[in-house]
């Protein structure tokens, strides 16, 4: 019954993602890319790289966005333009039905070229942008800093409860194989997300792209999890903390959080270190077939 | 020092010598042979692609039929000892160095054809030799790492080294260490050293003489193994060559002026040969044949999907570097699949049979496809073609998973 929603509900946002469906679009990760004369681009307009040119008399009939890049408009769109960052020319042919919303980069804009909207930066772009900057550096542990680490307990803790036969697996797994989970971690790691750009690429597998993500990043955490339980018991033994797992993924996610921040700071090395938690992490939850089963170890 | 035994050294010096081995003989296969020789033929002979496609297929039957003969021969005459193994290694890395130092006084079509009919052989003789030594110097439990080690060392050489992708430049660069090599091992086969006399024994011991796979109801595996190799070597070998047809491709990738680009395709063939080692140790060959079908499968559609939209050329290292670690994964089955379907007695008829029949003929056998297909096919047809293959190979494998006969090796399940 689970896989019958579950291939519904792609099929029911695969649906979405036609010609004639709510998503639809061009995004652009580089290259050059020209809009002529007469031509229409169904959708939205997403520039991460590379150059976009919409000559006069070519259209967008959904929204610009400019995250990057180098885009030049001297056609009709008929949504709104954002810009975040790269560069926005407006020719004097440019029309624009909706709003011009600058949160960043360089927007050039023609005497001759007609906005529907007054300039605005609104206050939703600028919460992007912020999410985007680099964190200021902070003397010893903030207040937010504790406050995200009290989050991650409480998160870890409640993951460790709910899912608590898949982390148990999760934890024997790491624990008698950790190669293992390092090795499928990398190349799952490595073809993930190659296969999730590729499918980026497509526009239509946009939305399915997302769905895997978000699941490769729920079963890392489930992995993390479980690393740090185990660093626990390694450290303090398995009867650690009244031997209960919750508490044992809380403290034991806190030290690996705070310990990968620490090394992470190192040139290279924590680099390399952050790269093998991540894989560890992702590796043991993909073979542990996400937490279903025990690790099948080939044995002679 | 005093603390390592004789035997703990002449087994670090034997392991080291045959992945030494593994990844020479290796990088002269990728380089000289099958880069350098059909450059040769039509560039400094002149000679029509199509007439360079038949003397490859000729070379691959000749190599292996040369193996399976000197398999069979080994087994008649009891040349299954390390020494008998190690002196027709010597004298094939010998016979190629001497080769290889004559390639460039042929000046004709003829000349060619002999050329590659000695070299057959004595690469023939060497197969089934250099693969048996893996029961002499390699214990079962370490195999994995072994080749994982052979396939990074090779890969890493070749993807770094610099120059055009000619016969001369390949003969310039590979005879100084094939000569060296070749007079290491002609002294190790001849002389005896006390090394040798330490290592000889080996085979006897069921660590290293019993192949993981070599119990009597695990027939299967040989089979599976040399069809799913033969498949991969063939979808590898076809594309890879029309890809490297490819001037952008070829430019911004592996033959790419800049040192980090090359370095970056070094680096994903080591990291995949280290994957596969773990992998093959711990979980077996048939976990890593499907990574390395969808990893084709997937840097192929990217090629595809590349040729269609962007008009080919790429810039983009994505689909260089996953193609490095789809070929380091099946190069580590490669290297320690054979020894591990075998025991002591019968490793050179199986290392024979299938290096030759799976990784050989099927090399070679595409190697012509494409070079014929590259005066016929245009480039999007080709990887069309290969992307389909790559994609039936991915679905076979699922289905042999799934529906295929079960292991006899047993599978634990820590729940």
């Amino acid at each position: 019954m689970t896989r019958v929603l579950l291939a519904m509900v792609v099929a029911m946002i695969l649906a979405g993602c036609g010609e004639r469906g709510s998503i639809g679009g061009l995004l652009v990760l580089e290259g050059r890319y020209t809009i002529d004369d007469g031509t229409t681009l169904a959708g939205d307009l997403f520039v991460l790289d590379g150059q976009v040119n919409l000559r006069p008399g070519g259209r967008i009939t959904g929204s610009a966005f400019v995250l990057g890049g180098d885009v030049v408009i001297g056609g009709a769109v008929d949504g709104d333009i954002a810009v975040v960052g790269g560069r926005l020319r407006l020719t004097d042919e440019a029309t624009i039905a909706g709003g011009l919303r600058r949160g960043g980069g360089q927007v050039d804009q023609a005497v001759g070229a007609t906005v529907g909207m007054v300039l605005v930066s609104p206050v939703a772009v600028d919460a992007l942008i912020g999410l985007t900057r680099p964190a200021p550096e902070a003397d010893g542990l903030s207040a937010w800093l504790v406050v995200q680490l009290a989050i991650l307990a409480l998160l870890a803790a409640v993951a460790a409860r709910v899912a608590r036969r898949g982390v148990d697996r999760m934890v024997e797994a790491v624990r008698t194989q950790p190669l293992v989970p390092l090795a499928v971690g990398t190349l799952g790691l490595i073809v993930g997300l190659s296969l999730l750009v590729f499918m980026v690429f497509t526009v239509v597998l946009i939305p399915v792209a997302l769905l895997l993500a978000l699941a490769g990043v729920l079963g890392s955490a489930l992995g993390l999890v479980s690393l740090g339980i185990l660093a626990v018991r390694r450290t303090l033994g398995p009867e650690a903390l009244g031997g209960r797992p919750s508490a044992q993924a809380a403290a034991g996610s806190v030290v690996l959080a705070v310990g990968v921040v620490l090394v992470s700071r190192i040139p290279v090395v924590g680099e390399a270190t952050v790269a093998i938690v991540a894989a560890t992490a992702l590796g043991v939850w993909l073979s542990t077939r996400f937490g279903t089963r025990g690790m099948a170890v080939e044995q002679r | 020092m005093a603390l390592i035994s004789r035997r703990t050294m002449a087994g670090w010096f034997g392991a080291t010598m045959l992945v030494g081995l593994l990844a020479g003989g290796y990088i002269y296969n990728l380089t000289l042979v099958q880069l350098g020789l059909p450059d040769f033929a039509t560039r400094v002979l002149g000679l029509d692609r199509p007439d360079v496609a038949w003397m490859m297929a000729g070379l691959a039957i000749v190599t292996a039929a040369s193996a399976i003969g000197t398999a069979i021969l080994m087994l008649r005459r009891r040349w299954t000892t390390l020494r008998p193994k190690l002196r027709l290694a010597a004298l094939s890395a010998a016979g190629q160095a001497l080769l290889t130092a004559m390639l460039g006084t042929i000046g004709d079509a003829a000349g060619l054809w002999i050329w590659m009919l000695v070299a057959g052989v004595l690469l023939g003789l060497g197969i089934p030799a250099a693969f048996g030594l893996v029961v002499d110097l390699i214990p079962v439990r370490w195999r994995g790492y072994a080749a994982a080690a052979a396939t990074a060392v090779a890969y890493a050489l070749a993807s770094t080294l610099g120059g055009e992708w000619r016969a001369e430049s390949f003969v310039v660069l590979l005879l100084p260490p094939m000569a060296i090599g070749a007079v290491i091992l002609l002294t190790l086969a001849f002389w005896r050293l006390p090394f040798a006399e330490a290592l000889d024994q080996n085979q006897r011991d069921p660590r290293f003489g019993v192949g993981r796979y070599a119990g009597t109801g695990d027939r299967w595996h040989l089979v599976a193994a040399l069809v799913a190799l033969f498949a991969i070597f063939f979808i590898d070998s076809f594309g890879f060559l029309r890809i490297v047809e490819t001037p952008a491709y070829l430019n911004a990738a592996w033959q790419s002026g800049e040192a980090g680009d090359r370095v970056l395709i070094a680096g994903a063939h080591v990291l995949g040969a280290l994957v596969a080692g773990v992998l093959y140790t711990h979980l077996g060959y048939r976990s890593l044949l499907g990574w390395i079908f969808a990893i084709f499968t997937l840097v192929h559609l990217m090629y595809l999907f590349d040729v269609r939209i962007m008009g080919g050329g790429s810039q983009v290292l994505t689909m260089p570097a996953l193609y490095a670690l789809g070929v380091s994964l099946y190069t580590v089955v490669n290297f320690a699949i054979w020894a591990d379907l075998s025991t002591a007695r019968n490793v050179p008829l199986l290392s024979a049979i299938g290096v030759a029949a799976s990784a050989w003929t099927a090399t070679f056998l595409s190697t012509a496809l494409a070079i014929s297909w590259n005066q016929t096919q245009p480039l999007e047809t080709h990887i069309e073609w290969v992307a389909a293959l790559a994609i039936v190979g991915l679905l076979a494998v699922g289905a042999w998973q799934i529906y295929g006969p079960q292991a006899q090796t047993k599978r634990l399940a820590h729940r």
